[in-house]
Parts: structure tokens; sequence; C-alpha cells
């Protein structure tokens, strides 16, 4: 883990969503990229540092909206363990996936989001709107997975995008790679990457 | 035993983290916690604002760049057009000022309130609607220039709506589209004139119009302005919008109307964020 690095994405992502991402409007809804780091933080580091870093950035996010403080932060933990634990399942590494899991997973937290708002006195904009927000939310997020990905995994100091860990089933060429990281994952640790690192790939 | 306990601790992680933000949210909506909260999201807003400022004043010239270069012609055609209406105006604008300093000092003799004698903020939006479920938009001014919380903001089209955050550099506004927005009006002029609430109903939709008893005859396009009414959030007279359609439901105990607001969001570039107080 890079700490810098993962500071310097979330701030960076941030500043895109408050400057470029606002103002790009489709019938009033705009994207949120805050959610689709949650979801690659979870995917590539699985799902106890999904939490976290869900739980961090969704503080962060709060701190930036008028939204009830603390309601990013839930969600966004709650995407982040999901996420992550959705990928240590046994997810195939098609190049479907990535795309897959972020539009699906966007579509979840802003149904949450509307959801537990409007527990809080936070009359949603009519039902289309929330639909409107769920479709362009989880349109824009599925189509930047992959890039998010790349770049999560990169301040994760992961060497790769990663494949998902697959314990059945594998395809034949990943087989043996898994095997020799699972092996020595024993050794301590919680991921292949960790020890894939360790072993100096 | 040892992959039992990894396996646990993720969600011992997730157990913690979600109780940890639901109590965030139960102590904020109670109130318990916005001087803490309001205290975080200045000291974000004040980190960050020179950031968005920074990243705003590269982008902003460039998307203006483009859009001016795909609607040349029409720009064209706007600014005369706009030429001509400024001229209009220019000369309305003098006759009212003669006017206005007579009903002035006629308000003055009668010790009544008024929005023109009100201090104003001018203030450039910067961000509209940050949040997906609310609709609100940031403002580059905050507490340092004078903005407080609950004081109306007006475009030049009418009425916007109030403030609901105000840090040191930045205050968010609640238009008046929001379903939580609510905002007492007089419809309609004279002795025809009736009161009523005017509630938001989302982005793009009309006001409607609450508490009208059925039978009340309004015409479509009579203009809607605040009322000012003892304790009302808005001082009297701001122009809200107009009346866009009224009709009376069979057994409906209020008269069914809406009301096309006058403030374009899509146009919104300068507001003014007037220092008024409710009266208690």
């Amino acid at each position: 883990m890079k700490p810098v690095r993962l500071v310097l994405v979330a701030v960076t992502a941030l500043t895109l969503q408050e400057t470029v991402l606002d103002g790009i409007r489709v019938r009033g809804a705009h994207p949120d990229v805050m959610v689709l780091f949650v979801i690659a933080c979870g995917f590539v580091a699985g799902a106890e540092r999904g939490a976290v870093a869900g739980f961090v950035v969704g503080l962060l996010a709060d701190a930036v909206l008028p939204t009830p403080f603390g309601l990013s932060a839930l969600v966004f933990t709650l995407v982040g363990y999901g996420v992550g634990s959705l990928r240590s399942s046994g997810l195939t590494s098609a190049w479907w996936v990535p795309p897959s899991v972020a539009l699906v997973a966007s579509a979840v937290a802003e149904l949450a989001f509307g959801g537990i708002g409007s527990l809080l006195d936070q009359p949603l904009a009519g039902h289309v709107h929330l639909a409107l927000v769920v479709v362009v939310v989880a349109a824009v997020n599925g189509a930047l997975a992959v890039p998010a990905i790349r770049v999560t995994a990169w301040a994760y100091g992961h060497p790769a995008p990663p494949s998902p860990v697959d314990r059945s089933g594998t395809p034949a060429a990943a087989t043996v790679r898994t095997k020799t990281t699972t092996l020595r994952t024993r050794s301590g640790g919680y991921g292949r990457h960790t020890a894939r690192e360790r072993t100096g790939a | 035993m040892a992959t039992k306990r990894r396996s646990r601790r993720p969600r011992f992680t997730l157990l913690v983290l979600v109780l940890l933000s639901v109590t965030i949210v139960t102590l904020d909506y109670r109130g318990d916690l916005h001087g803490v909260s309001g205290g975080v999201r200045s000291l974000v807003h004040d980190v960050f604002s020179p950031i968005q400022s920074g990243v705003d004043a590269i982008l902003h010239p460039f998307g203006n760049f483009v859009a001016g270069a795909f609607h040349y012609g029409s720009v064209v055609q706007e600014n005369a057009k706009l030429r001509e209406e400024n001229g209009a105006l220019r000369r309305k604008a003098s006759e009212v000022a003669a006017a206005q300093k007579k009903v002035q000092q006629i308000l003055k003799a009668a010790q009544l309130p008024w929005v023109g004698s009100l201090p104003e903020i001018p203030a450039e939006v910067i961000d509209v609607g940050p949040s997906n479920f609310e609709l609100t938009v940031e403002l580059d001014k905050g507490t340092s220039s004078g903005v407080d919380v609950g004081e109306p903001v007006i475009s030049s089209a009418g009425l916007l709506g109030r403030v609901i955050q105000a840090t040191s550099t930045r205050s968010t506004v609640l238009v008046v589209t929001d379903p939580r927005s609510e905002v007492a009006v007089d419809v309609g002029k004279g002795s025809s004139g009736v009161t009523a609430l005017a509630t938001g109903e989302g982005n793009g939709q009309p006001l409607r119009l609450q508490y009208i008893q059925p039978g009340t005859k309004l015409r479509r396009g009579s203009p809607v302005v605040t009322s000012g009414l003892q304790g009302a959030l808005f001082p009297p007279d701001l122009p809200v919008g107009t009346v866009s359609s009224a009709h009376n439901s069979p057994g409906s105990l209020q008269e069914s109307v809406t009301v096309r607001p006058s403030v374009d969001m899509s146009q919104l570039q300068y507001v003014t964020v007037l220092v008024w107080e409710p009266t208690p």
C-alpha cells in the first residue's frame, strides 16, 4: 500500500468530480467518480481494505456534499466491502468483469444513497430523477472502470490490474500462478498481490 | 485456524465502520454533530477551494471556447438581440429609477421594510448541484463576505433560494425547486390576491401551490411573489414565477395550481445574496 499515492488519487478524483464532472449533466444528473474509486479499491485490494477505503473516501465526499454527513461514508463502506468480497468469491478474469462490476455496484450505491437518504427526510427529486441518476452514474462508471482500476492498482502498489482470485475452475494458464502465490501467501499477509510483490515480480 | 481468523477480520472491520457511519449519520441528523461536521466541511472547503478555482480557471475558458465555436452563428444573433434589449432596458431603468426614488421616500415615511434597501452581496455560481440528490448551487462567497445561513438569494430573473450552508469562502443555496423548499407567496394582485405556500417538485418541474381554496379564480400568467408575512423566510415582493396551470379537481380540498419558476437554472452565473433576517 502506498499512502501518498492513494491520497493523491483520492484528491484528484475529488477535484475531477467537483470541477469537470459536476458540470456534465444529463437532464440534471451528473456522473459520480468517488463511488467508482471506492469500487476500484474493493476490486484491487479486497473486502477489508475496500471497506476502509469506502469509509475514508465517503467522509471526504460528505465534506463537500450538502447531503447528511456520514451518508456517503455508510454507503461507500458497504460498496467497498461488497465489491471486495465479490472479487474474492470466484469471479472469472474475463474482460467484461470490471466494467460490469462497476456498473452494477454504482447502480446499487446510488439506489442505496437515495433509499437511506429518503429515510433521513431527504426527499428525492422524484423517482424519475433517481432512475436517471442510477443510469447516468452506472453507465459512466462502467465505461471508466478499466482505467480507474489501473490507477487504483498503481496507487496500492500492485504490479498490474489484478485478475480476480479464483478458488475453483481457474483457467489453465492462471492455475500455475495461483498455486505458487497461494503457497507463498500462507507464510503471511492476506492477498496474493502482497505475496507476488514479495517474490519481487 | 489461521484462514478462519483471516476471513473473520474483514467482517469485523465492516461492522465497526458501518456502526461508525451510522453513528455519524444519526448524530448529524439529530443536530448533535453540526458543530463538528460544519467544521470539517469548512476545513475541506478552505483547503480545496483554491484547487477547485485553479482547475476551473484552466478548464472554463476551454469549455467556453468549444461551446462558442459550435454555436458561433447563434451567439452572434443572440448578441445583437441582447444589445437591442439592453438599450430598451437602459431606457426603462432610468424611468424606473425616478419612480423608485419616489416610492422609497413614501415607504420611508411609512416605515416599511423594502427589498431595494437591503444590503446586497454579489456572488458567482461556481457549481450547480454538487450532489445528485439535492437541488443546490454553490456560490463563491461565504461568511467572510457576510453571507450567512438563511439569507435569500436572487438572480436577475427572481428568487433563486436561500443559503443553507456557509463556510468562510463558500456557501450552498437550496433552490426553490428542491422538494424541501417552501416559500410563502402572494398570487395575483390587489384585492383578488391570495396567500399560498409554493413547494418545489424537483429539477425542471414547476412549483406547486398549497392551501389555495377550491374555486379561487387564478389566471395563467399571474405573477407569484414572496409574501413576506410575519416570520416568513423571505422578504416581501421578490418575484418567484408565474402561474402556469390552475384547475380544480372534484372533491379536492384545495385548488391544484402550478407555478413556472422565473429563475432559469441552466443560465445561472451571477446572483445576489440579500442580507436579510426573518422577522420573528
